[in-house]
Order: C-alpha cells, then sequence, then structure tokens
C-alpha cells in the first residue's frame, strides 16, 4: 500500500505514522513532503541563512517523528511544529552565539542550484535581500502573517491556532501588511 | 499561492446578498486581490467595492505591486522547493543513523550493567568482611569470631534488640541514626565500653549496611557518568581510567 498516494489528511497520516515502524518510511516521507514548506520557511524567518534552515528543518523532523506517537492532537499539526521549530532555531541560535563568541565560524559553502540560471540565481538572491529588508519594516505580527498565509498558505484557523490570534485579528493584519507591502514595493519602483 | 489573480469575471453575489462592511471588505481584499475567495465571496467584494473608491484604489495597488514580483517569487519558491526536494530521504538517513547509535549504546549497557552488578557483588562480599576485620580489630575481639557474614539487612526485631541496649551506649545512638553513617565518635566511645557478642554482630551489620548505601550511591554516579558519554562506541583511555578509578573507589 503506497501512503503517499492512499494518505490525504493528518489525521490518516498520524495513524499511519504511529503504526509506523522502520519499514514504513513512506508514511515519514509524506509527512515530511506535506509540511516541509511550512517548516523551512518559519526556521528561515528566524535564522536568516538558508544552509541553518535547512539543518533546523531536518532537526524539527527528526525531533517530530520521534515523538509523533506522544502527539495527543491537542492542538493542529501546524502549530506543534511550529512550536518544535521555534524551539530548534532557539537553540540553533544559541549555539551560533557561542560559536560566534568563540571564533568558530565557518565560511558557507553555497551549493549551486542547476535548475537556475547564474543571472537568475543573482537576480533572484538581490529580489530575496530586496524583498527581507521591505519586510522587515513590517511590525513582527503583520510578517509572520503574511509570510504565513502569503507563502505557506496556510488557512486562517491554522495560523489563528499558531500565533494564538483571532481569525478577524488576522484578516486585519494580513490586509494590513499587505497594503503597507504594496505601497513600499511602488516606492521602491520610482 | 496566485499571485495575482483577474477577478473581473467574478460572479453576481447572491440574490438578497447585503453588501460588504468597510471593515468586511477590508478583511476579504487580499484574498481577493490573490484570487484565493470562493465565487459568492468574490461576487460580494466586487459588488461592495464602487462604494468605497479608496479601497478600490488599494486594490488596483496590491494587484499591480504583487504582479511585478510575481516572476521573482516564482523563483525563489522554486529554488526553495528544490533545495528541500530531498529533505524527506536526508531526515530518513539521520533517523537510522540514530537508531542505530542508540542500538549500540543498548548493546554497550547489555555487557556493561552485568559487569557492574558483577563488580557490585564482589564489592559486597569483600568489603563488609574487610571492613568486619577493621571493626573486630578495634573492638579487640579475637580474628576468626564467629559473625554472621551473609545477613545483609537489619531484621525489624534485631532493631529492637540494637535499641533494647542500655544507655549510655555509643554505637545505638550513634549508628542507629539514618544519617550517621559510620560513626567516628561512636566507635571511639565503643572502644571504650564493653559489648556482648550479641552487640558486636548487630554493630558489624549496622557497619555492613552503611557499606551497602555508599555502593549504591557510587553506582548510581558511575551510571551518571556514562548516560553523559556522547558516543559509547568511542571511549578513550580517559574514559577507562575513570572507570577503574570509580571502581576502585567502589
Amino acid at each position: 500500500m503506497s501512503y503517499a498516494l492512499a494518505v490525504k489528511n493528518d489525521d490518516a497520516l498520524l495513524t499511519a505514522l504511529r503504526e509506523a515502524t522502520e519499514s514504513n518510511s513512506a508514511a515519514a516521507n509524506e509527512f515530511v513532503r506535506k509540511h516541509q514548506k511550512f517548516v523551512y520557511s518559519t526556521a528561515l524567518r528566524y535564522l536568516k541563512s538558508s544552509d541553518d534552515a535547512y539543518d533546523a528543518t531536518q532537526e524539527v523532523f527528526i525531533k517530530a517523528l520521534k515523538s509523533i506517537k506522544n502527539f495527543r492532537g491537542e492542538s493542529s499539526i501546524t502549530t506543534w511544529l511550529y512550536r518544535i521549530t521555534q524551539n530548534v532555531c532557539s537553540g540553533m541560535k544559541r549555539k551560533e552565539k557561542v560559536r560566534h563568541f568563540v571564533g568558530l565560524d565557518v565560511i558557507e559553502e553555497i551549493e549551486p542550484d542547476h535548475s537556475i540560471t547564474p543571472a537568475q540565481a543573482t537576480e533572484n538572491n538581490d529580489f530575496k535581500v530586496r524583498f527581507e529588508t521591505l519586510l522587515a519594516q513590517l511590525p513582527d505580527k503583520q510578517r509572520e502573517t503574511f509570510m504565513m498565509r502569503y507563502f505557506d498558505e496556510l488557512s486562517y484557523e491554522e495560523i489563528s491556532q499558531t500565533l494564538g490570534t483571532s481569525v478577524g485579528g488576522l484578516k486585519a493584519n494580513y490586509f494590513q501588511a499587505v497594503k503597507k507591502l504594496a505601497h513600499l514595493l511602488k516606492e521602491e519602483k520610482k | 499561492m496566485a499571485i495575482y489573480s483577474d477577478t473581473s469575471n467574478a460572479a453576481s453575489p447572491p440574490a438578497g446578498a447585503p453588501l460588504l462592511r468597510r471593515e468586511e471588505l477590508e478583511a476579504l481584499l487580499p484574498d481577493f486581490a490573490f484570487g484565493e475567495l470562493s465565487e459568492s465571496d468574490a461576487a460580494r467584494v466586487d459588488a461592495s467595492l464602487p462604494a468605497f473608491p479608496d479601497l478600490q484604489a488599494e486594490l488596483t495597488l496590491i494587484q499591480e505591486s504583487f504582479a511585478d514580483i510575481e516572476g521573482e517569487i516564482e523563483i525563489l519558491e522554486r529554488t526553495n522547493a528544490q533545495r528541500l526536494r530531498n529533505l524527506g530521504v536526508h531526515v530518513q538517513e539521520r533517523l537510522r543513523e540514530e537508531n542505530a547509535r542508540s542500538k549500540r549504546r543498548w548493546q554497550w549497557f547489555r555487557i556493561l550493567i552485568p559487569s557492574l552488578a558483577a563488580a557490585a557483588i564482589l564489592a559486597v562480599v569483600v568489603m563488609p568482611n574487610r571492613l568486619s576485620d577493621a571493626l573486630r580489630e578495634r573492638l579487640g575481639i579475637a580474628a576468626g569470631a564467629k559473625t554472621n557474614e551473609t545477613a545483609l539487612d537489619l531484621k525489624p526485631e534485631e532493631i529492637e534488640q540494637i535499641r533494647a541496649i542500655p544507655e549510655p551506649n555509643a554505637l545505638q545512638s550513634g549508628l542507629l541514626d539514618a544519617d550517621a553513617g559510620v560513626n567516628d565518635k561512636a566507635l571511639a566511645d565503643a572502644m571504650n565500653t564493653s559489648f556482648s557478642t550479641q552487640e558486636t554482630t548487630m554493630a558489624s551489620k549496622m557497619l555492613r549496611k552503611e557499606t551497602m548505601k555508599a555502593l549504591a550511591n557510587n553506582t548510581s554516579a558511575f551510571h551518571g557518568y556514562f548516560d553523559n558519554s556522547a558516543d559509547m562506541q568511542n571511549i578513550s583511555d580517559e574514559d577507562v581510567a575513570n572507570v577503574a578509578a570509580a571502581l576502585t573507589e567502589m
């Protein structure tokens, strides 16, 4: 039975994972694939480095898969993963501070992405920096709401559970964030 | 999420549906701009917008600004997706590695625990004898005098017998104190006192009991040492020396 084809929702996925043995890696793969975009982008927002975010994402899924049998479903999977991501990223930041303090920083090696031309990569990196500068001008709550809704494509209900804000408040935050970004993009274009 | 959606072909609002208030319209505007609303909601937004020209202008600005960066955002998302394409495989590899490491650690414990148990039994058998010899020497009892070597715990009636020894009796007051351990003052006082054979046997038992407690404490420390060791497969010479030292202390 292929879990990749059969598993459609989190409940079914959780059941498959709880019954999982080492041989049942398809359910784990499906779980990772389903939530990786959200976990990675959350980690990237915290750590500001794609390599660190990738490492953090791996760590989050390892922790999640190890403790999935203890997950009681009191919150949504997204909320649970968000908390694990926050913990992992905070831990990494603390270690980074220590590493920086004792001078163990290394130069980050960037793996080339062959699906994108060098010109695109440069342009893309420029855009990334530009867009992050614009995002940094938003208040924290608006930025987090915008990223979760626009990039992670979470529903308002999922964001509400994760951030602990009412759906009405989130919609207002999202409107303000989108409006402000539109104005900033317009100014930048001039 | 779609960056830009042409909303000019939105369906008509349901007949009789009330127009949206300003704050309701604001709450729906971004999703409307990015084509994320249901047909009926989109139709309601479309029908309500003419009443709010400033929001109409905001909508136009949002759609134009985000349409300008649509291509760049797509590349950014593609880059991220590319980076994450093997994440599941990497996670599984690391899980397998961690499971294997955990199994190796258990294998070590399967060797270590019986070894510790054997060391503990040896210590229990040998050390109380040594201590009881020392005690006999200090109390002036002839070597080879018969004592109960095998009893490790005092029975309630034995404790009562010790308690029943008439005062002043330093062994009774000192050694029956749970926190006293081996009480030097009690022993010193005891050396100046005459004891019956029963009293010295009881004293010997008490000392062995204290030795057992000390041994149990050392064993915990010994376990703690290994719990902190990062990789049981790579125990250094220093680790071995520490283990040897701990065993000697036991």
